[in-house]
């Protein structure tokens, strides 16, 4: 590994390639211009828009390979149908999700509002997928490759959420260097399954399938992992993901510099989200703050594990804008009572 | 005794799957060459094809029969990725697919089945709507694949030469399409599916 300047994409792609995941497969765009470069530099084909990415990736899945598929903004919900459909065939693919600023079209600025989206549906008929949300540069690598290890092992697309900040902005992050030989990907051979993808004849049999994809769900709180500083007894927990967490962790440091009793929540899964974990911490707690780039979303996943009563404070930006610590800090102190 | 139930069907008599399938199976005689070949099925009576020929297939999401050909190859340069399914898929839904893979002379054999309905049509295998053009190819088909022409289902020998030309330019790596055009029997679109 080498400690190099980085932008999320970047290590993305270098991770994915290190790890001889792929192919890595992304239409050309703002958001991911380091990640179609990576894609290029591979020898991938650079696919003109993301439903034919995702084609791409889903017929790569069947035959037996990781892809990892790129995609921002609106394009999340272009290949929900795609995501359903590999859900329903139980093939992994990581797919890595640069939220734009919205609804529409947005603005290339940091957003977190495809958190509903990728958590609740992010592809139709009810499919569902693992969800993490890196708040660095490194982790954005490293959670594609624990994405696809999941992703392998549940037999299910795994999403990486990000959003222009960690994708774009350049950090001294340790990248598996430009020079290191890739690991070989062991070509995928024997017979392709058949009937990838194929729905089971009859109502009985489409059902019995349904509830077992459903029933996965379920099995996975164990996979649930959540950063968790400072949290004390009686105290205010800020929770956030992604870059809002960046903010909310300089807020904590002020916070315990002055003594304020404050600590931070960071899911690093959002599916599953660390439910139990959560809901302790608020319980313990007397006062939430909520950051996030969107408008209430991750907000509800808090309001739905805090104790009755329990003041929250959300902390909320749009449009791309990013709060300041001292917006965090400020709704904090009030929670606090108005401590100096 | 009772007699065992026959086996589903999914497709009239007359129908043009018919014709394609009868190509398909004399092409794919050869054991060597199926296993070589991983087909993908489009969305409508397409869709049904695995149960009738011998080769693996994988049912791809509306629309993106042919990219998902297309990942097929890129994860598995060694098969070769054979794509059925009907003009609802390929110039309806899939057009943008299939434009790009024309282009790029993607390696696969397309096999559409065009039940002369609209490119889009609401439902698998419904024939035209009033009004709507039939049988005419879309022009910018003409132009990226000259001499594309629709053999009529009704003429087996010309849809056999068709099919096995497509295969053959596959295998050579190149795009090959079999464009077979018949009328669906059904009128209101296959009961079987």
């Amino acid at each position: 590994m080498a400690r190099e300047l980085a932008s999320g994409m970047e290590s993305v792609a270098r991770f994915a390639l290190a790890t001889g995941l792929g192919p890595l497969l992304a239409a050309p765009g703002p958001l991911l211009e380091d990640f179609v470069a990576a894609a290029r530099a591979a020898g991938g084909p650079i696919p003109a828009e993301d439903r034919e990415a995702a084609g791409l990736a889903f017929g790569a899945a069947a035959a037996g390979r990781v892809p990892v598929l790129a995609v921002s903004g609106p394009g999340l919900g272009r290949i929900g149908e795609v995501l359903s459909a590999a859900a329903a065939a139980e093939l992994p693919l990581v797919v890595v999700a640069v939220a734009r600023a919205g609804p529409g079209n947005g603005n290339e600025a940091p957003a977190q509002t495809e958190y509903t989206l990728a958590t609740r549906a992010p592809g139709s008929g009810g499919a569902r997928a693992l969800v993490l949300a890196p708040a660095s540069a490194g982790e954005a690598g490293r959670l594609v490759v624990e994405a696809a290890r999941l992703g392998r092992r549940e037999r299910i697309p795994a999403i990486v959420l990000m959003d222009a900040l960690l994708a774009r902005a350049r950090e001294g992050t340790e990248v598996p260097g430009r020079g290191r030989r890739r690991r070989p990907v062991p070509p995928a051979q024997g017979p392709v399954p058949s009937n990838t993808g194929a729905a089971p004849a009859g109502r009985e049999a489409l059902e019995t399938l349904d509830r077992r994809l459903a029933g996965k769900v379920a099995g996975w709180a164990t996979l649930a992992v959540l950063d968790s500083r400072d949290v004390v007894d009686d105290g205010i927990v800020l929770v956030a993901y992604g870059s809002a967490a960046r903010q909310a962790a300089t807020a904590l440091e002020k916070a315990r510099r002055r003594g304020w009793p404050v600590g931070l929540l960071r899911p690093v899964t959002l599916v599953p989200f660390p439910d139990r974990e959560v809901a302790a911490a608020l319980a313990r707690s007397r006062g939430a703050v909520v950051v996030e780039l969107a408008s209430g979303q991750l907000l509800e996943d808090v309001r739905r594990l805090a104790p009755a009563g329990l003041p929250l404070s959300p902390v909320i930006r749009l449009g791309g804008a990013v709060p300041t610590p001292w917006e965090i800090l400020d709704a904090a102190r009030e929670l606090l009572g108005g401590p100096p | 005794m009772t007699e065992p139930a026959p086996p589903p069907r999914h497709f009239d008599p007359g129908c043009p799957h018919e014709a394609a399938h009868r190509a398909l199976l004399a092409a794919l005689a050869d054991p060597a060459r199926a296993a070589r070949l991983v087909g993908v099925s489009g969305s409508g009576c397409g869709s049904r094809v695995s149960g009738y020929l011998p080769i693996a297939w994988v049912a791809a999401p509306f629309g993106r029969a042919v990219s998902v050909a297309r990942g097929l190859r890129l994860a598995r340069p060694d098969l070769v990725p054979l794509v059925y399914a009907g003009d609802g898929e390929l110039l309806g839904e899939g057009a943008a697919d299939l434009l790009r893979a024309v282009e790029a002379g993607a390696p696969l054999a397309v096999i559409m089945v065009d039940n002369l309905g609209p490119a889009c049509p609401s439902e698998a295998g419904t024939p035209g709507l009033p009004g709507a053009p039939r049988g005419a190819p879309p022009a910018w088909l003409g132009r990226l694949l000259p001499g594309a022409t629709a053999r009529d289902a009704v003429r087996p020998e010309a849809v056999a030469r068709s099919v096995e030309r497509a295969l053959t330019q596959a295998e050579q790596g190149r795009l090959g399409l079999a464009w077979i055009r018949g009328a669906c029997p059904a009128a209101e679109g296959s009961r079987w599916v």
